[in-house]
């Protein structure tokens, strides 16, 4: 806790001044004046209160001592375990922007675009559970400097003859990629990170304990290895990239290699240790049995990323209203023979079929977290393994499968009376919808995720 | 006087071009007894109604009491119904060929049953195809095959005729096939649409490698590019010979048509 210099109330970080503001007279300070002792700027750690969930084991840390009534990763409404620690000092700090009335506003704004969405996540109370998060990132800063040599080709014909031109492209490449970020937080998923990116990095000071002062911070558990590749990869795209528009070489395709080791080599990249940092997030919580959503908002840019289910209902309903125009739509132009609209019904159910396999790959892919590498790192260093996902994101399919078995019989047995084939098509259109009501089921446990379990002092699988 | 004298000209062509279609069309079915053939001309538009029952399908009384109920459609064109009972092309070949073997261009309507192929097919040329366009054959057709399905082929040819002069009088036809098959896509439609919908609003995109960029504070110069030729490659092609056949069509004529198996 920061004392306020003239009544010794409690400074927090205030928005909109960008300063430290006491909640009692009003007394404005900046951030670097007010300091602890231990905070001085040449100690590479600073005091936190380290919160832990005693559900999930999530970690949250706080410049203040006073407890912590629920946990964001699981949305467990218990009174966190508590315990004074000291945390590595990051470099550099992008202070919140948007205040918490105005991420209520987008999220809101959101929130009524996402025309599907259950009224509850729309709830006010629901709404006030958003929390300031800094969630520490890895910026690293990538280099490229030196005589840059590669293979270029031109094709082109002339008469009766195809000419091919092999051509030595060179060049003194000078490029610097600076804070490129990734968020080191095991309990803070990639898949949230990636979607409010980015940050604008530009805008960072150097980091000041204070700016902590009323809001939590995650706990940077992410080895800086993790993502150093992801961060060369995107250099060197873009320089690549750079080098192929450059205007001498416009008409020339490049012979460029495709892993990453030997585009370094060839650009001459090198990539320095990251920088700590931290960045602001409003992060919210919502538990649903054995299920968590989150939604949040860059504290920055309000850029907004939630895990938004699909209420079934509503998604049948606003089918049946949607099918209205678009059967006046077919009446104005269309007249389709019984065989046809059976055909197409099959293979709109041959479509649906494979977006439902495409779906629950993405379904394991995500619950299983195998696109969060910073969580997967923490996961190997563990002893606990994950559990396969359960099988109630199998089956849906069928619904399509027989409508194609259905409309394939017709076809074969080829009757006579329009009734088989209306018939036919009201079984691909039944199998149509319950393979995709299958599939939005399925979407709605990957608009949520399972509790999580970070194997820190009082994870418990079983909680 | 003139005018007359072009008639009976017409009606001698007509008749001397069935005499040939019979030959030709109805080669096969030797053994049949010949077929009752009705001709009437609309001498104020010079168009035709034509039944002939080579099939044998309808009694005297129900094909003088059908020749009838055509008349009407010779205020737009010809009208022309026929059954036959073998058949070596589909029925929409045939009826075509037919029909131009018999009147050419002329606007009309022919109502054929082919109890071979077992399929009704209601071909249309010139003007009358603008009205009884194919979509409204292929109603036509389905509103009538039921008949033909009971062996009630009077019925089934009155229905069909009757559904052609409605249109042509400018009013409308019951349409229930197009209306449940448009109901029933539109219904799958909506619910495939509406899930891409669905998916879109509830979903936030990744920034993207340009948004990132953006953000960032970037440097990049490329100086001194140079590019130096180190090998050419040169392959002959040979140059190509001949053209493509194509293939024209007569051009200018119109005609609809649509059916239904029975």
């Amino acid at each position: 806790m920061y004392e306020c210099p003239n009544c010794g109330g409690n400074l927090k970080f205030d928005i909109a001044s960008q300063q430290l503001k006491c909640d009692y007279c009003l007394t404005l300070k900046d951030p670097y004046e007010v300091t602890k002792d231990k905070d001085a700027e040449e100690s590479s750690a600073f005091d936190v209160t380290v919160f832990t969930c005693p559900q999930c084991g999530g970690e949250i840390l706080s410049t203040d001592t006073s407890a912590a009534e629920f946990c964001s990763f699981c949305g467990g409404s218990t009174i966190l375990d508590s315990r004074i620690s000291k945390e590595k000092r990051p470099a550099y700090i992008i202070p919140f922007k948007k205040t918490k009335d105005e991420c209520k506003e987008i999220y809101i704004s959101k929130m009524k675009r996402a025309l599907f969405a259950p009224d509850e996540l729309k709830d006010k109370k629901y709404i006030d559970g958003f929390r300031g998060i800094y969630i520490p990132y890895w910026a690293y800063t990538v280099s490229q400097k030196g005589p840059v040599h590669m293979k270029a080709q031109k094709s082109y014909s002339k008469g009766n003859y195809n000419y091919t031109d092999y051509y030595d492209i060179s060049g003194e490449i000078n490029a610097c990629y600076n804070d490129l970020s990734y968020d080191a937080s095991s309990s803070f998923s990639d898949a949230i990170s990636e979607q409010i990116a980015p940050f604008d990095v530009k805008q960072t000071v150097q980091f000041s304990p204070s700016f902590l002062s009323g809001f939590y911070a995650d706990t940077a558990d992410v080895d800086s290895s993790i993502y150093k590749e992801d961060a060369i990869k995107v250099a060197n795209d873009s320089s690549r990239n750079q080098i192929r528009n450059t205007p001498a070489f416009r008409d020339l395709s490049f012979s460029l290699p495709s892993s990453n080791s030997e585009l370094n080599a060839m650009l001459r990249t090198r990539c320095s240790a990251p920088e700590r940092t931290m960045y602001p997030v409003w992060f919210m919580s919502y538990r649903k049995g054995d299920r968590v959503a989150y939604a949040t908002v860059n504290g920055q840019t309000g850029k907004v990323a939630a895990d938004i289910p699909v209420d079934p209902k509503k998604y049948i309903l606003g089918s049946l209203l949607l099918a209205l125009p678009i059967f006046l739509l077919l009446n104005l132009f269309f007249t389709f023979k019984p065989t046809f609209t059976l055909g197409l019904s099959a293979i709109l159910a041959v479509l649906t079929f494979i977006i439902h396999m495409a779906e629950v790959r993405k379904i394991n892919v995500r619950d299983q977290r195998m696109d969060d590498r910073g969580y997967l790192s923490q996961q190997s260093k563990s002893t606990q393994s994950s559990k396969p996902e359960s099988s109630a994101a199998r089956g849906g399919f069928w619904g399509s499968v027989l409508a194609g078995i259905a409309a394939a019989l017709i076809f074969i047995i080829n009757p006579v009376a329009d009734y088989w084939y209306y018939a036919g098509t009201i079984i691909a259109f039944i199998g149509v919808l319950f393979t995709i009501i299958a599939i939005i089921k399925k979407y709605n446990i990957l608009a949520t995720r399972k509790l999580p379990q970070f194997d820190r002092k009082g994870g418990d699988d079983r909680a | 006087m003139h005018k007359r004298l072009k008639a009976i000209t017409a009606l001698l062509l007509l008749i001397s071009s069935l005499a040939f279609s019979l030959t030709a069309y109805a080669e096969p079915d030797k053994d049949a007894s010949p077929s009752e053939l009705i001709i009437w001309e609309n001498t104020e538009t010079g168009y035709f109604v034509l039944l002939q029952d080579e099939a044998e399908l309808l009694d005297a009384e129900e094909e003088a009491q059908l020749s009838n109920e055509m008349k009407g459609i010779t205020s737009y064109g010809n009208a022309v119904f026929k059954t036959i009972s073998y058949n070596s092309y589909s029925a929409s070949s045939y009826a075509e060929d037919f029909y131009d073997d018999i009147f050419g261009q002329s606007s009309g309507t022919f109502f054929l049953i082919d109890m071979d192929n077992r399929e009704l097919y209601l071909f249309n040329n010139g003007d009358i195809s603008y009205t009884i366009t194919s979509a409204y054959s292929d109603s036509i057709t389905d509103n009538v095959y039921r008949y033909a399905s009971k062996e009630d082929y009077y019925s089934c040819a009155s229905k069909t005729f009757e559904q052609v002069q409605t249109l042509l009088a400018g009013r409308r036809i019951a349409q229930p096939m197009k209306y449940i098959s448009n109901a029933l896509l539109a219904l799958i439609l909506a619910a495939l649409i509406n899930y891409f919908v669905a998916m879109r609003t509830a979903s936030s995109a990744k920034a993207s490698s340009r948004e990132v960029l953006n953000s960032i504070s970037t440097q990049f110069t490329f100086t001194n590019p140079q590019k130096k030729l180190t090998k050419q490659d040169k392959v002959y092609i040979p140059p190509s010979s001949g053209s493509s056949g194509g293939r024209s069509n007569s051009g200018g004529r119109s005609h609809s048509g649509g059916g239904h198996r029975f």
